[in-house]
């Protein structure tokens, strides 16, 4: 109906959270004790302080081009052919980041819920199921984050809640000795359960009414993220301690399987969990397989991204089944997602800043 | 011939060949004057016109009326006919026509014509009156408290019981013919300084693309305009009820009163509006409260009961607390199907039976309950067809789907429950959330007349507070904003709490 696809400010914050929290939350507590022992809540708070300049930045671009979207706005300030290295970077990125998580979800849906089902098939009928709303304008993308933003806090709820009458709070102490060498590396780790706050990349030029509070919007997108995974980590911790969380992949499933909830209906809650949070990560994949699209569809000029998404299907299918256990995954699918994470979510914002400052003093 | 001439005779004899085998169709010719005689022709369609009302205060009062009969030698019949016009017939819809097509229209939708000699135009007396129903009360929306009246087929009573609850002059009723054989009437209902103008556009401008030759109701109407025909489902509202299109209207959404049909259409339509019913107004607000809470809740299990069932216990029955699933075990020893052929069984009985039960009323219909409810039921389970719990599982399933107010969005549902048992037999619980996915993908990417479905749920009308009015039912004086997803231009209903 109309061409201009509207997406408004309250739906920015629920395409934030919907896209942010997915397979991280549930590995995070047991890579950050690794790294800092029980102290992983600090990193947490402080990758989610340090991200706040970051979507400062995204949101001034914008606000200096009104009307134009990620793309213009690109070529305008690196010239056509960096910005096409830069996409193709971010395209990396973006498949990356699919075949990650659908590789993850196979893995725990063929641990949790169909132990006999292959995992081809699991991971290529989740890519096809969301290859649906993928085809669609970012409007739609948003809207799905929003209609999904409930579903995620109600998983969070749910997981944070149950967990509590067993949990033993004195394993968080002593809360004084940090060790300060290791902050960088677990800071490293806590991001990578932050990005796809990029998104707001392809949703904020679309911003109809109050075009303002964006960063406002974001901000507190943000803070609720991190207060879901400080509570997740807090949980964990205190359920089982630092020894037993550094041995246990995924442990926010492994405590909703521990807790018993006797005289309830369902008295293992873990399916039910695990049906969630395929949900979780369907809210997560979908936005990340249309930017995927989008951003392949912009390098090759095309108009639309309908087909791309089409060819991406058996793309990111091979790429999630290439490596062959979970040590593979880490190392073929999760460390360039972390350096690609990075380029795309801190370096590439800053180099944005960068070069828009230098023109503008060139100009003067 | 696109006009009428001045030659009566030619005049009538274009009428008489259009109308040629139209045996309903009656002229009847009549002279008045002393000793200049001038002849007029009155045309109608038998039983479309109030042949009483033309009898007594169109003929007769030509005949009666002494001093249209004393023709002065010199008048014209210009003069002649504007007297006749303004003087000697007692009606109160009348006007001058002089357009064949229009006059046609006209008669067709039972008013009468009358051609005058030597005149290029005719009168056209508002007669229409056909056969009718009383108004009644809606059979399918009924209501413990509220107003009992409803639609009937007849529009210009559709719209007085609607122009009855908005005694606004800012309340617009728009006419348009839509059918190009049928030549149905539709009025487009609106409260002027409520209603968005992009709404109101896209819905003429819809209307105005409709080309088919019969619109014989409105629902094949909302097949023309919808959005999306292709999915299971509505995108518009329907009702029987004047008052729920009363209150779509002070919301600022577009009704659709078609003639002929009993149901009125109201767009846009999105998920929020489709859970609402007319009496969640009459009730107390926490009753209500709880009730959308319950139809949410029938709305899941309408589609995913029985999937849930066999996913639970084929794939995961680790789920249930021990106790039940030896129960469950024990239930469904003797059945000699896996549960997916069990559910699609029982569920495709079931469609049997409700398909059988609306075709036929009356004693025949209590037996089919008996028979298919009581008989076959206990019968399946006796004989070991079926565990007891799939009956109880189908029963939910399709008590739920009645919870549902919409009908269109409960038969959707219905629809795509089959699909669920398909997936819950291939993928377990896996399946049924893959098929939730795309079943919500669905919902986010259909859109009404360019509001999205799934409003208030996916953001649009989010800060205008339409969730209290669709996931819950706040009390009327917390309602004091009319709901965001229409735009409406004036957007305080009460004076409310804050600014």
């Amino acid at each position: 109906m109309n061409k201009d696809p509207k997406v408004s400010n309250i739906q920015i914050r629920g395409l934030i959270v919907s896209t942010v929290i997915g397979v991280g939350v549930l590995s995070l507590p047991n890579t950050l004790t690794m790294t800092m022992g029980n102290k992983g809540w600090v990193t947490i708070i402080l990758a989610g302080i340090l991200i706040i300049p970051i979507l400062y930045i995204i949101n001034y671009i914008f606000k200096i081009n009104p009307g134009k979207d990620f793309f213009q706005i690109g070529e305008e300030t690196f010239g056509k052919i960096i910005f096409k290295i830069i996409l193709i970077i971010m395209m990396a990125y973006f498949i990356d980041f699919c075949a990650y998580v659908v590789r993850s979800l196979g893995e725990l849906v063929e641990a949790f819920l169909l132990p006999t089902t292959p995992i081809e098939v699991i991971v290529l009928s989740f890519i096809l199921a969301t290859s649906y709303l993928a085809t669609h304008e970012i409007d739609v993308i948003t809207r799905g984050g929003y209609f999904l933003y409930p579903i995620i806090l109600l998983f969070a709820g749910i997981v944070i809640l149950i967990s509590i009458p067993e949990a033993d709070f004195s394993n968080l102490l002593p809360l004084n000795n940090i060790d300060y060498s290791q902050i960088p590396r677990g800071l490293l780790d806590s991001f990578v359960s932050f990005a796809g706050f990029e998104m707001i990349l392809f949703a904020l030029p679309y911003v109809e009414n109050g075009k303002d509070s964006t960063f406002k919007s974001s901000v507190y997108a943000m803070a609720m993220i991190t207060a879901i995974y400080v509570l997740t980590y807090v949980v964990c911790i205190a359920h089982f301690s630092v020894e037993q969380l550094g041995r246990q992949l995924f442990p926010v499933l492994q405590l909703v399987k521990q807790v018993d909830l006797p005289g309830f209906f369902l008295e293992n809650l873990d399916g039910l969990i695990m049906a969630l949070w395929v949900l979780v990560v369907a809210s997560t994949f979908i936005p990340a397989y249309f930017a995927a699209g989008k951003v392949i569809s912009k390098i090759f000029n095309l108009k639309s991204h309908k087909y791309i998404i089409l060819i991406l299907i058996p793309i990111i299918y091979f790429l999630a089944l290439y490596p062959r256990d979970i040590l593979q995954i880490n190392k073929i699918l999760l460390k360039p997602f972390n350096i690609l994470g990075l380029m795309t979510g801190v370096i590439l914002p800053l180099l944005f800043l960068i070069v828009i400052l230098i023109k503008k003093k060139v100009k003067k | 011939m696109e006009k009428l001439t001045k030659d009566l005779k030619e005049n009538v004899q274009y009428f008489k060949g259009l109308f040629k085998d139209c045996d309903d169709i009656l002229f009847r010719e009549i002279e008045i004057g002393d000793e200049h005689k001038v002849k007029i022709i009155v045309i109608f369609v038998d039983g479309m016109a109030n042949k009483e009302f033309v009898s007594d205060s169109a003929i007769q009062s030509l005949f009666w009326k002494d001093d249209l009969n004393h023709i002065p030698v010199d008048e014209t019949y210009e003069l002649f006919f504007n007297r006749i016009f303004k003087e000697a017939i007692a009606s109160a819809e009348l006007k001058k026509e002089d357009k064949i097509e229009t006059i046609i229209d006209n008669i067709l939708s039972g008013d009468t014509a009358l051609l005058v000699e030597n005149m290029d135009k005719c009168i056209v007396i508002g007669s229409r009156d056909g056969p009718s129903r009383s108004i009644e009360e809606p059979k399918t929306e009924t209501v413990i408290r509220g107003p009992r009246d409803g639609f009937n087929e007849i529009m210009k009573f559709n719209l007085a019981l609607v122009r009855r609850r908005i005694k606004d002059p800012k309340f617009k009723v728009k006419f348009k013919q839509v059918g190009r054989r049928s030549r149905t009437t539709v009025a487009v209902l609106y409260i002027d300084d409520i209603v968005d103008k992009k709404l109101l556009d896209e819905v003429k401008k819809r209307l105005d693309n409709v080309d088919i030759d019969a619109v014989l109701d409105s629902a094949i109407l909302e097949n023309l305009i919808e959005d999306n025909y292709l999915s299971p489902f509505p995108q518009v509202e329907n009702t029987e009820r004047p008052d729920s299109v009363a209150a779509a209207l002070y919301e600022g959404r577009v009704g659709l009163i078609v003639d002929n049909s009993p149901f009125a259409l109201i767009v846009p339509a999105t998920m929020g509006t489709l859970i609402q019913s007319s009496e969640d107004y009459y009730e107390r607000w926490s009753q209500t409260t709880i009730i959308r809470i319950i139809r949410i809740i029938a709305m899941f299990l309408s589609f995913t009961a029985p999937a849930l069932y066999i996913a639970i216990t084929a794939y995961h029955p680790g789920l249930l607390p021990t106790k039940l699933i030896y129960f469950l075990a024990a239930s469904r020893i003797n059945v000699p199907f896996p549960s997916v052929v069990e559910a699609i069984l029982m569920e495709l009985t079931m469609e049997l039976l409700r398909e059988a039960g609306t075709r036929v009323s009356g004693p025949i219909g209590s037996t089919i309950g008996i028979v298919g409810g009581l008989i076959i039921g206990q019968a399946a389970v006796d004989a070991g067809i079926v565990s007891p719990l799939m009956i109880i599982i189908v029963a939910v399933t399709t008590i739920s789907t009645f919870a549902i107010p919409s009908y269109e969005m409960a038969t959707g549902f219905r629809t795509v429950r089959f699909t669920f048992i398909a997936l819950a037999g291939v993928l377990g619980l896996y399946g049924v959330v893959l098929g939730i996915i795309v079943l919500l993908s669905h919902f986010i990417i259909l859109s009404s007349f360019g509001i999205p479905f799934t409003s208030p749920f996916s953001g649009l009308g989010i800060e205008e507070g339409d969730l209290k009015d669709t996931l819950v039912k706040a009390p009327i004086q917390r309602l004091w904003l009319r709901p965001g997803f229409t735009n409406p231009k004036n957007k305080r209903r009460m004076r409310g709490h804050k600014k």
